[in-house]
């Protein structure tokens, strides 16, 4: 990674930059101090009181499921593959955003539960909840290493920082807030975010387009390519190596995307800090809108890169192409002064958001789902202490297995597929079964859940242990592994024995809670 | 494509089919998403009667679903 990234020009920070850059982080933690002070309990700082507004939840949703790994990650990508990658914000995201805002999250809501695998442990066992919070919370450590990864590569290029220097600000930053402020001030503060990111990529989309000589110009460009064909699809043939229209969308459309948005954490967790179902959906809608106009501020950078710099950057399948050089190589190339220090203030942005909103809802589970089953009687004080403490742990964790992830992965966006992959087919599979129907048991879902993600594990394995050539496409993964979590989950369950009705109460959307009832 | 990546895809029966298939597939998803907003009672989603249209999500939602249709017309 470093030898092309040490090839780009490193751009000059002026006072203007410096200004907006110092503003901007100034303005950031100001806000999550300031709404740090009404944190006294432990519902306080995991789901801000639920006195949320759907507008800040909503701006909120966008910079979690968007960040620096995302900028950096999908330009490269979009280098690559072309404007297929637009798919992971409309099948991938709208779709899923607009069926949980309608069909699921009332459900949660009802359920008055914290965590998805609380859910998931009322409704299967207790064994399920804690795995599925283990699984969980290993996907958000290894995430916020990605997210770190990015935030060294902007860093080492911008700034000439170090690894493990830009490492470590971003982690005391995020730190200071997140610590202290829980939900409510992760979502102030992304709500800022979420405005300067959209304006930083706005404003490398608009003067890139207009250098590469505006789209036509860009199209031509890319089209004259020997190997650029499906650039400008995003339905691409059955044969094509990693996004086929089927695989994306099966493993994408119908597995990935709703268990994302329908059971992350750090997702929901927000929805379920509103003030009511209706601020909830409304949130919802909200990021599903602002979202349409992600696909461009994210893909086309590298549509630029590529029409730009091609010769520079070279072809994707010659040794030495390194994806997360894209980025940089514009942000270095392109941005006149004071232009630079607005989007270096919109990487950070989606570096903090992403942190703190990982950190805080990973936090959350642990709590919830682990320290509470074995420490059920101390006070609200103290849970809300443990919170901050692993806010802390969290941090500290990702920024060691950055290292990990900046070694063994081509592109940020991949690995944080592949982690995401493990586990959410057989997620949506037992979430879907276990609302739909009374008949999915406690050890069907345990089952289930087992196998699919050893499935998930075998399936990914199997480039390490029989070769390359084996590598299968993780949208693939994400489908299969759900069809064996159904597929174990039914079988077993028609030989055990369901909860009866009264234990489902609330649970199964069949069964409505006792309030529900008497609303009706 | 590896042995083992075709052996999986042989078993989606529409997998061997052409691009056209691949973006109707796509818009029938936001279609048949639209259709189960349009029959959902306005009860379950809080509507009352005489809300104002800028207020009504499930109008928002529709939107969103038209953009879709027409991104996937052009350029699937």
């Amino acid at each position: 990674m470093d030898s092309l990234l040490q090839q780009i020009h490193r751009p000059t920070l002026q006072t203007i930059d410096i200004i907006l850059i110092v503003t901007y982080l100034m303005l950031v933690t100001a806000a999550g101090l300031w709404f740090s002070r009404g944190v006294r309990s432990s519902k306080d700082f995991f789901l801000a009181g639920r006195s949320l507004p759907w507008w800040a939840v909503g701006m909120s949703l966008v910079v979690s499921d968007i960040g620096a790994k995302d900028m950096v990650g999908l330009a490269g990508d979009a280098y690559r593959y072309g404007i297929v990658m637009m798919n992971f914000d409309f099948i991938g995201c709208a779709f899923p955003v607009l069926v949980a805002a309608f069909l699921f999250m009332p459900f949660f809501w009802m359920a008055g539960v914290f965590t998805i695998p609380e859910y998931l442990g009322r409704r299967y066992n207790v064994y399920v909840r804690m795995i599925f919070a283990l699984l969980w919370t290993m996907f958000m450590v290894g995430t916020l290493g990605t997210i770190f990864v990015s935030a060294a590569a902007m860093f080492n290029e911008l700034l000439g920082w170090s690894f493990w220097f830009s490492v470590g600000v971003t982690a005391v930053m995020v730190g200071i807030y997140t610590t202290l402020g829980g939900l409510k001030a992760v979502v102030v503060t992304d709500a800022i975010s979420c405005i300067v990111l959209i304006v930083g990529a706005s404003l490398i989309c608009i003067i890139g387009v207009v250098k590469a000589g505006g789209f036509t110009g860009m199209h031509e460009t890319i089209s004259q390519m020997d190997w650029t064909e499906n650039h400008f699809r995003m339905v691409l043939p059955t044969d094509h190596s990693a996004y086929s229209w089927p695989s994306v969308l099966l493993g994408l459309g119908f597995v990935m995307g709703p268990a994302y948005w329908i059971g992350n954490q750090a997702i929901v967790q927000r929805t379920l800090g509103t003030k009511s179902q209706a601020h909830a959906r409304a949130s919802y809608l909200f990021c599903a809108t602002l979202k349409l106009l992600f696909p461009v501020l994210l893909v086309v950078p590298g549509l630029i890169g590529l029409a730009l710099f091609h010769e520079d950057l070279g072809r994707p399948d010659a040794s030495g192409f390194d994806g997360n050089a894209v980025m940089p190589m514009l942000v270095s190339r392109l941005l006149p002064t004071g232009v630079l220090g607005i989007v270096m203030g919109a990487f950070l942005a989606g570096i903090l958001s992403n942190l703190d909103s990982y950190v805080n809802s990973a936090s959350t589970m642990v709590v919830n789902d682990f320290y509470r089953l074995f420490n059920p009687s101390r006070s609200d004080h103290h849970y809300l202490s443990v919170g901050r403490w692993l806010v802390v742990g969290f941090l500290a964790g990702g920024a060691a297995l950055s290292y990990v992830v900046a070694n063994h992965f081509t592109s940020v966006f991949e690995a944080f597929q592949v982690f995401l992959t493990l586990f959410q087919g057989p997620l949506l599979a037992l979430l879907l079964l276990g609302m739909l129907t009374r008949r999915a048991t406690a050890w069907g879902g345990f089952w289930g859940m087992t196998l699919g993600v050893c499935l998930t594990s075998c399936l990914h394995g199997a480039q390490f242990v029989l070769g390359e050539e084996y590598k299968i496409s993780f949208l693939w993964v994400a489908w299969w592994s759900f069809v064996m979590a159904v597929t174990v989950t039914i079988v077993v369950s028609a030989f055990t024995k369901p909860y009866d009705r009264e234990r489902l109460r609330g649970l199964v959307c069949w069964i409505p809670a006792e309030e529900e009832m008497s609303h009706e | 494509m590896n042995e083992l990546f075709s052996v999986l895809l042989s078993a989606v029966p529409l997998a061997d089919t052409s691009l056209w298939l691949g973006r109707a597939a796509f818009i029938a998803v936001y279609v048949v998403l639209a259709i189960l907003l349009m029959l959902m009672p306005a009860k379950i989603l809080g509507e009352g009667e005489g809300q104002p249209w800028w207020k009504s999500l499930r109008l928002w939602a529709l939107g969103i679903i038209a953009v879709q249709i027409s991104v996937y017309w052009y350029w699937g």
